[in-house]
């Protein structure tokens, strides 16, 4: 009887979708390979219509318009989520990632209510109208996805701070006491140097969402400044380490 | 007799007697003459182990020579470096990419339909 149980246990197992265990990276990757194939079959069906439209041809390109459509806002979804993913991540709580956890939220809302609506489709001149309006309408959830690669950026260095700050708190109780003048003056440039990087990442996660959000965003000139400025706070933190690793190396007893 | 007149022992005159004729020295002879090569045998070996003994000691001498320190050679102090309870957390902020966007985001059509585009 146990065998019996065994073996319906070990089908079950073999049958069940890998999916099940997806995590939203590999989701993301699957819904993008989806997409580009549906996108590149669309392309081939839409020129052999434009070459010959006859009904039948017609026909067989609005289905896998339709199947593309689908993928699309399926693989944006996953896209977005894979980015909410990193930024929740690194367990930040940082209050300012939320207003970019909410954004994401509404794409996926977005391009999930897109999916069903796409697929209602009939002629090419509802293909036409529908990807008009939503060539439109996407350009806000889109955007959401500078702004979770920022935040998400931002929350790596957030974590190296938060782990940081904690790791300094267990080797406090192994330094001297009393401590001597050098320590004593190392400690107390310690929070110095953590505040200028709190406020450097403050600033930066302020400037995820621009002033004017209704301008177009060139992705070249939003991200080259966020990259000087992560290049920036990185090498502070590396300063401040080097630091604690000193602090740690010649000062804290065993 | 008279007082001063000596008395000697009869055998002590024999045996000085047999010494003075050289008698003596022949009992003793005939007495190693089987034994002459073991005895000249032993006499070299002994004398060739006490060569051999003071060659050693002479050569221990010659050799006790101080060879001079190599200045050339600079040995590298080993230094005992603890290890850091922050080292993970460098090697992380040393590992932290700053290039956008990572990952790219992906490129996806917004306006599929199927009207003539220039391609």
């Amino acid at each position: 009887m146990k065998k019996i149980a065994l073996l319906f246990l070990l089908l079950f197992l073999s049958f069940t979708p890998s999916s099940v265990f997806a995590d939203a990276k590999s989701d993301y990757e699957y819904q993008l390979a989806q997409y580009r194939r549906s996108y590149s079959e669309f392309t081939q069906l839409k020129r052999d219509y434009l070459l010959n439209p006859t009904l039948d041809n017609q026909q067989k390109s609005i289905i896998v318009a339709k199947q593309a459509l689908l993928a699309r806002d399926l693989g944006k979804a996953a896209y977005a989520r894979y980015m909410a993913d990193l930024i929740t991540g690194h367990n930040t709580n940082y209050p300012v990632f939320q207003t970019i956890l909410t954004r994401l939220g509404n794409a996926i809302t977005f391009y999930a209510s897109s999916s069903t609506k796409s697929q209602t489709i009939a002629t090419p001149e509802d293909l036409k109208v529908f990807s008009e309006q939503y060539n439109l309408d996407t350009i806000v959830p889109d955007r959401s996805f500078y702004y979770g690669q920022v935040a998400a950026k931002l929350a790596q260095l957030i974590r190296f701070q938060l782990d940081a700050n904690r790791i300094l708190e267990s080797i406090y109780p192994k330094l001297p006491d009393p401590q001597p003048i050098q320590l004593k003056a190392r400690l107390e440039g310690i929070p110095l140097l953590a505040e200028e990087i709190n406020q450097k990442i403050a600033t930066e996660a302020a400037l995820i969402i621009p002033q004017y959000e209704e301008a177009p965003i060139f992705a070249d000139q939003y991200f080259t400044r966020v990259m000087e400025s992560l290049a920036d706070i990185r090498a502070r933190q590396s300063a401040l380490v080097d630091q604690l690793v000193d602090i740690d190396v010649n000062y804290a007893q065993f | 007799m008279p007082n001063s007149e000596i008395k000697i022992n009869p055998e002590a005159l024999e045996i000085l007697n047999k010494i003075k004729s050289g008698e003596y020295i022949k009992v003793v002879k005939a007495k190693i003459a089987p034994f002459r090569w073991y005895i000249l045998g032993a006499g070299i070996l002994i004398l060739l182990l006490l060569a051999i003994s003071i060659g050693r000691s002479i050569s221990r001498r010659a050799n006790r020579v101080y060879a001079p320190p190599i200045i050339d050679i600079t040995t590298t102090p080993t230094i005992s470096q603890k290890a850091s309870v922050f080292g993970s957390l460098k090697r992380s902020i040393q590992d932290f990419s700053t290039s956008l966007p990572d990952p790219a985001i992906p490129f996806y059509d917004n306006t599929i339909n199927l009207e003539k585009t220039l391609y």
